[in-house]
């Protein structure tokens, strides 16, 4: 048991390597975060924030994962950064722009909607719009014409004389 | 030597595909000699099934032998792998799930073959003169070909890929030692075995609904057989879909630590788009069974499904989502999109051409009316596909179009995800207890009065206890207004049985879903939507999450567990090494039992992966996950523990939707073999 600690500990600390989402490649980098109860910066209102902020941003590393999610040893210092600038009395927007400045609009779970991003915003809108005014105008169409008797389609019920051959011949082969 | 029999299995399946097209192309569209292409088609079909489960073994003893010489075991096996992930590796890359894509494919093609393998006995046995023949018969019967010609078209394909680009057996020499095994997200969760085939299933399943709509369009004619087998097998496909999906969302529950099911994630929306173009088929062909409607419609949404399984299996599979430029290194990529822009394009000319024939004269009349409801549930499903494929697609288009990278994730998808499915929650309230045609004013009030008064009770009371947030108390109330309505048709129907056939009332429960089993299995489904809309929002509003670092005898208190460090440990596996904590947890006090949440080593890819550990009750889960312990082999442990309320819901939801399905598929009281054809002699009106 001492042996494989050791050896996994060792391995862990050489290759733990950046990659996968679930990563944790901090898991053996040291653990002395101040994270006890009563701690007095860690108020729930800016942990509660800080969690808020941190689902809109992406963990660099992951894959869909935002920074309040992930494990990664990067979104907890991405974590801890969110908290330090909430303490220091910076807004949320301000926040986003200091991450947007350092990676880059990839950060942003939600892009901006702006430009051509609009797009990804309005689109949804419009198709629901362009559908409903087909649907509506399908369902206008079919009204006051109820009391016509409007036989239900049906398939021609007469044999067409190719089918007919078919049939017989495919009877007579088997 | 296992490399040479699996590729020749390989061959033997292609040219079996080969012929089973020619013969089933011939025999649907020919004038004469139907049956001996027919029949020829249907040997193809079974011998291609036979070869490609001689190439699924022969790999699965190149896996289980650790052959390395075979380039695929080379690459995903190792020798110290544990058997089960071994064995389940092959789908574990690219070019074993193809194989596997491959065979599954061929078995449906077989399958197929085999429900109609009596069609023409059964006619000779009737014997009935062709000519007292109804037409719908006749197309029916011509179906059958042209249906297995269309499966053999799309495993020409995929035993084309198997054959040249994503050969599994290519040959490896000298052949070495051992390998780096499967991805350690792959093998380090049991359930690993189970959603992937699940979605497989569903997704290759999509394959025989498109065959029958582009038979459809080849011979310009939908009856009304065509359309109930098409939705069987639909439906049967939809359900292994729905089970992948909910199964994947378990799986990543477990494994992935952060205590979320669902991330809309490109490979998760990949399964979910064909998802809803099926759903949106399975209440559409509703309406073309009642009223005529929607034919062409109907065939759009059945080759846009199959579609939206090649085009997910291309998104997920071509490296494109990671970076658009990641596509043209691959050879997979460019084929995938090659063979979905020939798909789309010969099935776009096929709709413009057989589109006008199948245009029926039948109308909507009224808003107030069952078509309409299933005319807007389209309009929702479509609009909600839309939504997904845009939102996933478009940091490719940026980075194309501006070579800017941006992310639409969770946040973006969860804010346009959650009014569509308030709506369509809704209308599952709404529509089953519309009539047909149109509702006079009485009885819309007679339908909504109850439903509607219990739906704002029950979000009153939800307000009354203190749901702060608007989503989850319009879920409630309208689940509550769902529900209501369900029950009413089940009374409805039960007590229409118990008089008509003087049942008592598990037979008349029976009755119901046996002769209206489509409808009231329907109903099922929509019960375990329903608990899954609840799980999701209960324990998206009530989650909670804690992180505290613990030396032993050390608690953390959360919610109404605690929960106290034991130890922290360690060991060695073949594969891997552990490290893990051993945590006492308690509920309101009382101890129920030990959690040991842990962090993976995997030693051939070097790669860490934290476990958690769930312990998981009806009312709610508490989920541990090893943030980081002493790197001294001390005896201090980081845990984030997360109370999921309701979380368990959405498993049992999931399973009730799989029921449903069950129920609307299975033959109730009749042999699963009756011939198809004295079906239609016996039972007329099914042909018209």
């Amino acid at each position: 048991m001492p042996r494989a600690w050791r050896w996994g500990a060792l391995a862990m600390a050489l290759f733990a390597a950046p990659g996968a989402a679930q990563t944790v490649d901090g898991a053996l980098d040291g653990i002395e975060r101040p994270v006890a109860p009563g701690d007095p910066v860690r108020s729930a209102e800016i942990d509660q924030r800080t969690a808020e902020i941190g689902a809109t941003l992406r963990c660099p590393i992951c894959r869909q994962q935002s920074v309040a999610e992930s494990s990664a040893r990067i979104a907890r210092e991405m974590q801890d950064v969110i908290r330090t600038m909430l303490m220091e009395g910076r807004t949320a927007e301000e926040i986003e722009a200091y991450f947007v400045e350092a990676y880059g609009p990839w950060i942003l779970l939600k892009p901006r909607a702006e430009g051509m991003n609009l797009i990804v915003y309005a689109g949804p809108g419009l198709a629901f719009l362009l559908g409903g005014f087909l649907v509506a105008r399908r369902i206008r169409r079919g009204r006051g014409r109820d009391d016509e008797e409007r036989a239900e389609p049906a398939a021609p019920d007469h044999l067409r004389k190719a089918d007919r051959r078919w049939i017989e011949a495919a009877i007579k082969e088997s | 030597m296992l490399s040479t029999l699996g590729y020749a299995s390989v061959i033997a399946a292609l040219l079996a595909a080969a012929v089973a097209t020619a013969a089933g192309g011939w025999g649907g569209l020919s004038r004469s000699g139907g049956e001996v292409s027919a029949s020829l088609a249907r040997r193809a079909a079974y011998f291609a099934f036979f070869a490609m489960s001689g190439g699924m073994l022969v790999m699965e003893i190149a896996l289980l032998t650790h052959d390395f010489s075979v380039e695929y075991v080379a690459r995903v096996g190792s020798r110290e792998t544990p058997t089960y992930y071994t064995a389940i590796s092959l789908w574990s890359s690219l070019e074993g799930s193809i194989l596997f894509w491959g065979w599954i494919l061929a078995g449906y093609g077989a399958l197929f073959a085999f429900t109609r393998r009596r069609e023409f006995g059964a006619l000779r046995a009737a014997g009935e003169p062709v000519t007292a023949l109804g037409g719908g018969l006749a197309h029916g019967l011509r179906t059958t070909p042209l249906v297995l010609g269309v499966i053999g078209v799309v495993q020409l394909f995929f035993f084309g890929l198997l054959a040249g680009a994503a050969n599994p057996f290519g040959i490896v020499d000298p052949a070495p030692a051992n390998g780096p095994g499967p991805n350690p997200l792959l093998q380090n969760h049991p359930l690993m075995g189970l959603h992937p085939p699940m979605l497989y299933f569903g997704f290759v399943g999509m394959t025989v609904p498109f065959a029958f709509a582009i038979a459809a369009l080849l011979r310009g004619n939908v009856e009304a057989r065509w359309l109930r087998d098409a939705r069987r097998w639909m439906v049967a496909a939809w359900a292994f879909l729905t089970m992948g999906i909910i199964g994947g969302g378990w799986w990543s529950y477990e494994v992935l630590g952060w205590g979320g099911a669902w991330a809309w994630d490109p490979v998760e929306n990949a399964s979910f788009l064909p998802w809803l173009t099926a759903t949106a088929f399975l209440h559409s062909a509703m309406v073309q069974e009642r009223r005529g409607m929607l034919k062409t419609w109907n065939l759009t949404l059945m080759i846009a499904t199959f579609l939206l399984t090649l085009f997910g299996t291309f998104l997920t599979r071509s490296g494109v989502i990671d970076s658009v430029h990641a596509f043209t290194e691959g050879v997979i990529g460019p084929v995938f999109l090659a063979f979905i822009a020939v798909v789309a394009i010969v099935s776009l000319a096929l709709i413009g051409w057989r589109g006008n024939r199948l245009r029926a004269p039948g109308q909507v009349e009224s808003p107030a009316s069952r078509e309409s409801a299933f005319i807007l549930n389209n309009l929702l499903l479509v609009g909600f596909t839309f939504t997904v494929l845009l939102g996933t697609m478009w940091p490719l288009v940026v980075e194309a179009l501006r070579g800017d990278r941006i992310s639409v994730g969770p946040p973006y998808f969860d804010q346009v995800a959650s009014p569509i499915g308030l709506a369509l929650i809704f209308l599952m309230g709404v529509g089953p207890a519309l009539p047909w045609r149109r509702a006079g004013r009485k009885q819309l009030e007679r339908s909504f009065a109850w439903p509607a008064i219990i739906g704002a009770a029950a979000g009153l009371v939800a307000f009354a206890l203190g749901v702060g947030y608007l989503l989850p108390i319009l879920t409630i109330a309208f689940a509550a207004f769902v529900l209501t309505t369900i029950a009413d048709e089940f009374r409805k129907g039960i007590a229409a049985r118990r008089r008509i056939a003087e049942r008592s009332w598990p037979g008349a429960l029976r009755d119901l879903f046996a002769r209206t089993g489509q409808r009231y299995g329907g109903y099922v489904v929509h019960v375990g939507v329903i608990v899954i809309a609840l799980a999701i929002s209960v324990s998206w509003t009530w989650k909670t999450e804690r992180e505290m670092t613990l030396r032993p005898g050390e608690r953390l208190d959360i919610k109404d567990y605690e929960v106290e460090l034991v130890d922290v440990w360690a060991h060695e596996e073949p594969h891997r090494f552990v490290i893990g904590a051993t945590f006492a947890a308690y509920r309101d006090g009382r101890g129920i039992g030990e959690e040991r949440p842990r962090i993976n080593f995997y030693k051939a890819t070097g790669q860490n992966i934290a476990t958690p550990a769930v312990k998981s009750s009806l009312t709610s889960d508490l989920y541990l996950t090893l943030m980081a312990v002493d790197p001294e082999g001390g005896d201090h442990a980081t845990v984030r523990a997360i109370v999921n309320p309701g979380i368990v819901w959405l498993w049992i939801g999931g399973m009730i939707m799989g029921v449903g399905a069950l129920i609307a598929i299975w033959p109730w009281g009749r042999s699963r073999l009756r011939a198809a054809g004295a079906e239609l002699l016996a039972d007329p009106a099914a042909a018209a």
